[in-house]
């Protein structure tokens, strides 16, 4: 490394752990220089960090997955882990300490809330021929298409917009199915649960559910037997343990001094 | 088991969804930059034009063919913008 190379403080996640000392955390690979991993310390919490060269770090697929990589090693030694947002470079050791100080009084109520527990995400999207089935039992939506047909793009310009308005009501509606159907039962079986905006004009359902480590197994469970009854119509996407991401929400602004 | 938990090192895209704006987000200091963000293969993020959606919507459950959504998706492509948002 050149000596005029500036280095900075790359923040991962925020945990509780009980000892002052470094713990053996590990590496990482940044931009294919290994870093050693180590803790900073306040009370019973510490943030995990790697010192690397002070510059901007794109959210490429390598680095994105540097950053999740990290937090999933954590989440393997420590059952209490606040993930950190992507790309957050500090210029010292000291500036993370106040970071650390001054979020502390959030660490400490969120500890317990999230101790022991994962995130899984489930999104569910309409099968194409299901969802044109059921747009089908919709008469005027039947009528306003036979319009639509045959005729060219520009010719039907309006009738085609009023046509997906139509649409895009029927797939609201069958949001609202989904999220009785499959989240309201899945949200009872977990500690919190979260709907995140749909990803796409198929997508009915993206949520996010809180959820004990040790009822992870019955989640899935739960999960495969509301897949069995809805396979033939929609697609699961099921994914995780996450941590909690979606359960933690601090935003904060740092003020150049 | 007829459906398995994809883990969380398998899809960019869920991580995407997760690491950018989730968890505690720090603004300013040093703040990714928005030029040259690889995202070009989440479709969901795009951007568009609100008549753009509902023809889209109608693509989705079958009302329309699929003739010009190419042309369609050609014409948003410049649009993209990256889930920072800021």
């Amino acid at each position: 490394m050149s000596e005029e190379q500036q280095t900075g403080i790359y923040i991962f996640c925020g945990i509780q752990t009980d000892t002052e000392a470094d713990e053996q955390l590990g590496h990482v690979e940044v931009e294919g220089e290994e870093k050693e991993l180590f803790t900073i310390h306040y009370k019973d919490a510490a943030i995990v960090a790697a010192e690397v060269p002070m510059k901007i770090y794109h959210p490429n697929k390598d680095n994105l997955m540097m950053h999740q990589s990290v937090i999933s090693l954590i989440m393997k030694k420590n059952s209490t882990v606040i993930p950190i947002s992507f790309g957050n470079v500090f210029h010292s050791k000291e500036d993370v300490k106040v970071l650390l100080e001054n979020l502390y009084p959030q660490f400490e109520k969120l500890f317990p809330e999230i101790k022991g527990k994962i995130e899984l995400g489930l999104k569910v999207v309409g099968k194409k021929e299901w969802l044109a089935s059921r747009i089908g039992e919709n008469a005027k939506a039947g009528e306003m298409a036979k319009a639509v047909q045959g005729k060219s793009e520009a010719a039907s310009y309006y009738e085609r917009i009023q046509l997906g308005g139509v649409a895009q009501q029927l797939v609201t509606s069958l949001q609202k199915e989904i999220q009785e159907e499959l989240f309201t039962p899945l949200k009872e079986e977990a500690h919190a649960s979260k709907i995140n905006d749909p990803l796409g004009e198929k997508m009915l359902l993206n949520a996010a559910f809180l959820i004990d480590r040790d009822k992870e197994e019955e989640f899935d469970r739960k999960v495969n037997e509301l897949h069995d009854k809805w396979e033939d119509k929609v697609e699961f996407s099921y994914s995780g343990p996450w941590p909690v991401y979606n359960f933690i929400n601090i935003r904060l602004k740092v003020e150049d001094a | 088991m007829s459906i398995q938990k994809s883990t969380d090192s398998s899809s960019l895209a869920e991580v995407i969804d997760r690491i950018l704006d989730k968890g505690i987000v720090i603004d300013a200091f040093v703040r990714v930059s928005l030029v040259g963000i690889e995202i070009l293969t989440v479709e969901a993020r795009v951007v568009i034009a609100s008549v753009d959606t509902w023809l889209r919507y109608a693509e989705a459950v079958g009302l329309l063919s699929d003739e010009g959504q190419e042309e369609r998706s050609g014409r948003t492509k410049g649009n993209q913008l990256s889930p920072l948002g800021m």
